[in-house]
């Protein structure tokens, strides 16, 4: 995406938590298709981090702070494949948190991963 | 009869009771009162029914002269509110009860900023102020439901934290619009149960609850297995409705773990046993399955 080409790195990590709480609310009202929406735009966040020189997605991490419980969900699974260990156990506490429904969310994932169904890249 | 929250029996009395009930009140007090009420209400059949009050210990306070009718008033008052109060601290006990709260795990040490709060298991995370309960029924069903899923999740978090809930409590009992919504809420701090129990519970309706398809029904009905299959009593379990509704959404958002599909586009065309491995992981990772 264009737009994202021309924001800096703290500005597209803002960006991808400002997606994060609007998906939050998305799920509390039943939005799905707000959800998936929001989903896409992430994904692209994501994309352009990624791309970034030496793969910016490790600036993700301090979203781990984050107050918002889908923000910090989301940020774990973008920072799997950059940060493995304090990503996995960035899930493990939110799935042992029983902070619903992101814990459920968590807690699918690691299963995922330990499955094979989730590889992260 | 149904059970019914004393809340909402109350406000069904309040709704219901004429402005001059009490011209159709029973004649005979002595045998619907409380002694307590009685004894304040009407001494002389307290006396009749029970002896003198200030003979026995525990009511001697309560022996009011009956002409001082604004005392008498003001312990009649104070009596409703002790009552109102300990049908909160029930309630407490029984959500923190049914949310698995135990008063032994281990807290953080006194003198630390997190001093007295349970330790392990927690994400330190703010737990946050307590949603807004309107006064009124939000307009549409939607709006509705946001403030019940908030309560019911607000409240969980608030007795894992083990931050005090009494304040919330008396505002979501008053707030007589939720009377019809209160057994979701409180379904929601079931403990898990083992799956023969959930299957055994699908076979009768409960308020607050909903039939769970652990393999997903349309989705299989579409894939074409039999519907003997999806309906038979191994499929459906009953789980809480609040649970229920985190499931199906776990099920239709995209997700990172199935290449950006959501978890039902990922089992399209999969086997029985792959979606129903699927199906029970996400009942035990959601907290209504014991694994």
């Amino acid at each position: 995406m264009k737009h994202l080409r021309r924001l800096t790195v703290d500005q597209l990590v803002d960006r991808f938590a400002d997606i994060g709480v609007a998906q939050d609310k998305a799920t509390l009202a039943d939005d799905i298709a707000l959800f998936n929406r929001l989903f896409a735009q992430m994904e692209a966040v994501e994309a352009e981090l990624k791309a970034r020189g030496g793969d910016q997605r490790r600036a993700l991490l301090r979203l781990f702070h984050h107050p918002n419980m889908q923000v910090r969900l989301t940020a774990a699974k973008a920072t799997l494949a950059v940060a493995p260990d304090a990503a996995r156990r960035m899930l493990r506490e939110i799935a042992d948190s029983g902070w619903g429904p992101q814990a459920g969310d968590a807690g699918m994932s690691l299963w995922n991963l330990e499955q094979g169904i989730f590889k992260p890249t | 009869m149904a059970w019914m929250h004393p809340a909402a029996i109350e406000e069904r009395r309040r709704r219901f009771t004429r402005a001059d009930a009490h011209r159709y009140l029973k004649p005979d007090p002595e045998r619907w009162l409380s002694p307590e009420e009685l004894c304040l209400e009407y001494p002389e059949l307290y006396e009749r029914k029970y002896g003198r009050a200030s003979s026995r210990p525990d009511m001697a306070s309560a022996s009011i002269p009956r002409d001082d009718e604004p005392l008498r008033r003001e312990l009649v008052a104070a009596l409703r509110t002790y009552k109102a109060e300990l049908n909160l601290l029930k309630l407490e006990f029984a959500l923190r009860q049914k949310a698995n709260f135990n008063p032994l795990q281990p807290r953080h040490p006194k003198n630390t900023p997190l001093g007295g709060r349970w330790s392990g298991g927690g994400v330190g995370l703010p737990l946050g102020p307590p949603p807004t309960i309107p006064k009124e029924r939000p307009p549409t069903t939607r709006e509705k439901n946001i403030v019940v899923k908030e309560v019911a999740r607000w409240l969980a978090r608030a007795i894992r934290a083990s931050a005090p809930i009494k304040a919330f409590l008396i505002a979501y009992e008053a707030a007589s619009w939720l009377d019809i919504d209160r057994p979701l809420v409180e379904a929601y701090y079931d403990p898990p149960r083992t799956m023969e129990e959930l299957r055994e519970r699908a076979l009768t309706r409960r308020i607050g609850y909903d039939v769970h398809h652990i393999v997903e029904k349309d989705s299989a009905k579409e894939d074409g297995f039999l519907l003997t299959r999806i309906e038979s009593g191994q499929n459906r379990a009953l789980i809480p409705k609040l649970k229920h509704w985190e499931i199906t959404g776990w099920y239709m958002k995209h997700n990172k773990d199935y290449g950006g599909l959501s978890p039902r586009e990922f089992l399209r065309g999969k086997s029985w046993e792959q979606r129903f491995e699927v199906g029970r992981h996400a009942m035990i990772l959601h907290g209504v399955l014991i694994p």
